[in-house]
């Protein structure tokens, strides 16, 4: 009986490793943007030396003609995958905050777009789809 | 099935066998998600004319600006999924698919809604497809300065106020 258990806990051991696991891994790029921040920016006011004060230097500019335009912002990877002896199941979500400040040809502020999805970049399995993809 | 008969098959069993479990040979199903796509229902309330500050409080930030000449503008929103099985051998995955988000390259699975602006920066027109082959002919251009308006040679655009 007692060689009988011994070889059911040695045949355990031995599957345990063939049994594969699971991994999680997050990656980030430049630091979250906040709402609040491009809030206090006002169109038509705001200048571009409060911009730089407000959010810090931009990650891009790209001139447009005369006036400009600034990117800002802020990328969240997350992984997830399954690995089953010969098999592994991986999901990748990229989202991403952003900004785009758009200046007139004097420096002042003319509009903003933003899109803050970077907090909804989601740890699943392939098969699941936590976001409404068309 | 004669003795000799199952001796290849054995071996093939054996081979298959001992190749995966050293993880010589590895399936992969992978799915990637990246951004998020633009609802039909937001494009849709655009119409040319629609100011650009009305576009992005409609569809958010874009993930591309170009300029255009004369001081127009382009921008595109871009988004895609990738759902496949691939197969490694040795630790080299034979298809596999790219998770990173990069500025300067776009893949060919990236889908995009693109605007063109005007010079006053009113919607022109839209276009939704694989942004690659929409946005082809944008790409990065140099500086485009348009003619200085006149009797304004005091003003030194964009220099930081």
């Amino acid at each position: 009986m007692r060689i009988r258990s011994s070889a059911r806990l040695v045949c355990l051991s031995l599957a345990a490793p063939l049994l594969g696991g699971c991994f999680l891994s997050r990656n980030t790029v430049n630091v979250p943007l906040h709402a609040e921040r491009s809030a206090a920016l006002a169109p038509g006011r705001s200048t571009q030396s409060e911009v730089l004060a407000a959010l810090g230097a931009p990650n891009e500019v790209v001139q447009l003609g005369y006036r400009s335009a600034w990117r800002y912002d802020h990328t969240v990877e997350k992984r997830a995958g399954l690995s089953l002896i010969v098999v592994t199941l991986i999901n990748t979500d990229v989202q991403q905050d952003r900004l785009w400040m758009f200046f007139d040809e004097h420096g002042v502020l003319a509009c903003f777009g933003a899109t803050l999805d970077a907090d909804e970049a989601v740890y699943e399995l392939p098969w699941s789809d936590s976001h409404n993809v068309e | 099935m004669s003795a000799a008969g199952r001796r290849p098959a054995a071996a093939l069993a054996l081979a298959v066998s001992a190749l995966t479990l050293c993880s010589c040979v590895r399936a992969r199903y992978q799915k990637i998600t990246l951004l998020r796509p633009i609802a039909s229902a937001a494009e849709a309330e655009l119409a040319p004319g629609t100011e650009l500050s009305a576009c992005l409080a409609q569809l958010g930030a874009p993930n591309y600006v170009w300029e255009q000449p004369g001081g127009a503008v382009a921008v595109a929103y871009a988004w895609s999924r990738s759902v496949g099985w691939g197969l490694g051998v040795s630790g080299t995955v034979v298809r596999n698919v790219d998770a990173s988000f990069n500025y300067d390259d776009l893949s060919a699975d990236t889908r995009g809604l693109v605007l063109w602006f005007d010079t006053r920066w009113r919607l022109e027109r839209l276009e939704r497809g694989r942004i690659r082959d929409v946005a082809a002919p944008l790409g990065r251009a140099r500086p485009n300065l348009p003619t200085p308006p006149r009797g304004d040679a005091d003003a030194r655009p964009n220099q930081p106020r």
